[in-house]
């Protein structure tokens, strides 16, 4: 299977069926990367669609696999804070939608075919800080690199290891209270 | 929760959309680009169409309205049938004697620059005096007999008050004009253009022009000249208008400061106090004596002062040292 990059390069030459390469590819990390912000599933679909909108629009060009990954999650994250910022002036939702959006979860879990250790690696990320979550998800479930993970977070390079030097013991304190054993956080 | 698909096809959409949008958006662009061009470009047109010289403002608003009145009066009868051998609206006419500036008059509504050359020594039969009221554009009516009975006007002293150039037709002589021009620079109104009605004068009193006639019309077409390039502009006995004053007063009485271009003679007026105060031999009340000197600095002949209290707006301290001359 050919890698996002060159499928958006072909969407980019006028092929637009190559973009559905790209949604396949990088549809359900988007997800689950938007819904540590906006923790409801619906809006963090309406998120990452619209950040794949802007890709096809924008049409930006693009030399690395990585950019393209760093791309997409910098407007999802963007989008994210802006729905968060909105969404505070919203009454909070029922419980039953809350009910419904944790069996969506399980879905996306089971489609990108989780292990159970990542599964509760996810489930643990929910109760951290919003940076911490951040740092954490791009820089171990996306396997970024810090430089594209500070351009993601708009820090420097030396702040985003610092975040992610206390996100990575403040998740250690978490999974040590739920009773997992930590090897090499 | 949506499927690839799903989020595939929306995304075309969009982008799909958003595409017509932009193409939407160009369109008007362009099209509002070009209804400003077609504009500026009538804009132009109509700026470009208007005579060089102008009168004052009121001068030609009331021109102008005049002009309007006129101009639907004189149409109607200038350009009716009977009239249409006299009207040649391309011919030209030079005035005996006398040379007239003609120049179309501002904003007319579609009233033709009309000229007529006249092969004077065939048409001329009768020796009629005409007295023709202008009209705005610079009209030039042929005095014939059958055309001055339709557009020759009398000339009653309320004719001559406006903004009428009388013409007179010779027999003997074999050149002749007759031209009606529009002053563009009357203020004078005119309300109604009374019916036309010819005299009939004798050969012989055409020698000598009466001067109730031409007197004032002469007045009234001489001012068109004013505003063009004549003799009594270029008089030399006139003396030109003095753009600079005669006396320049560039210093003040007490001023030491120099002037910005040294003069070849400096006028002495001007340079003598500032002169006399540089050859001024007393001392300015900021210097010390030497006994004020001594008394504050002692047997020191020189002192080194920081200028940085002095001075607040320097950014780093300087020091200056003051030689006391012997």
């Amino acid at each position: 299977m050919e890698n996002g990059l060159d499928s958006y390069l072909r969407f980019l030459e006028g092929d637009q069926s190559a973009l559905k390469t790209v949604v396949e590819l990088y549809w359900d990390d988007m997800l689950l990367f938007t819904n540590g912000y906006v923790q409801n599933l619906s809006d963090a679909e309406d998120i990452a669609q619209e950040a794949l909108i802007r890709l096809s629009i924008k049409r930006p060009r693009l030399v690395h696999e990585n950019q393209l990954k760093a791309y997409l999650f910098k407007i999802c994250r963007n989008l994210s804070i802006n729905h968060l910022k909105k969404q505070k002036r919203h009454i909070d939702m029922s419980q039953e939608l809350t009910e419904n959006i944790e069996d969506d979860m399980q879905k996306i879990e089971a489609r990108m075919e989780l292990k159970d250790s990542a599964q509760a690696l996810h489930h643990a990320m929910r109760k951290l800080k919003l940076e911490y979550r951040e740092i954490l998800y791009l820089r171990y479930f996306e396997q970024l690199t810090i430089p594209e993970c500070a351009r993601i977070m708009k820090c420097t390079e030396r702040q985003a290891t610092a975040v992610g030097y206390q996100a990575r013991q403040a998740l250690r304190k978490i999974l040590e209270k739920e009773g997992y054993s930590i090897e090499n956080i | 929760m949506k499927t690839y698909d799903e989020v595939y096809q929306n995304v075309i959409q969009a982008a799909n959309a958003h595409k017509r949008k932009m193409k939407k958006i160009q369109n008007a662009v362009s099209v509002s680009a070009l209804c400003a061009g077609c504009v500026l470009g009538v804009g132009m047109f109509l700026k470009l169409e208007r005579p060089m010289s102008r009168p004052s403002q009121t001068e030609a608003t009331a021109a102008t309205v005049t002009a309007s009145k006129m101009t639907e009066m004189l149409h109607t009868s200038v350009f009716s049938p009977a009239s249409s051998d006299a009207a040649e609206p391309t011919a030209t006419i030079s005035r005996q004697n006398e040379e007239i500036h003609t120049e179309p008059a501002p904003e007319t509504e579609n009233f033709p620059e009309f000229t007529s050359t006249a092969n004077h020594d065939e048409k001329i039969s009768t020796t009629s005096v005409t007295t023709i009221k202008a009209v705005p554009a610079a009209e030039i009516l042929h005095s014939e007999t059958g055309m001055t009975e339709e557009t020759a006007v009398p000339a009653t002293e309320q004719e001559k008050s406006t903004s009428v150039s009388t013409v007179r037709t010779t027999v003997k002589e074999t050149s002749v004009t007759t031209v009606v021009t529009a002053a563009a620079t009357e203020t004078q109104t005119i309300t109604e253009i009374p019916p036309v009605q010819t005299e009939t004068v004798p050969a012989e009193e055409l020698t000598e022009a009466p001067p109730e006639i031409f007197t004032e019309p002469t007045e009234q077409i001489s001012e068109p000249e004013e505003s063009g390039t004549t003799e009594e502009i270029l008089d030399p006995t006139e003396e030109p208008i003095q753009t600079e004053p005669t006396e320049i007063e560039i210093f003040p009485e007490n001023s030491t400061e120099a002037p910005t271009e040294a003069p070849t003679e400096a006028p002495t007026e001007y340079f003598s106090e500032p002169a006399s105060s540089t050859e001024s031999t007393e001392e300015p009340d900021d210097f010390l004596t030497p006994e004020e000197w001594k008394a504050l600095f002692g047997e020191t002949d020189r002192i080194t002062i920081s200028t940085d209290k002095i001075i607040p707006e320097l950014s780093q301290t300087t020091y200056t040292t003051v030689i006391i001359p012997d």
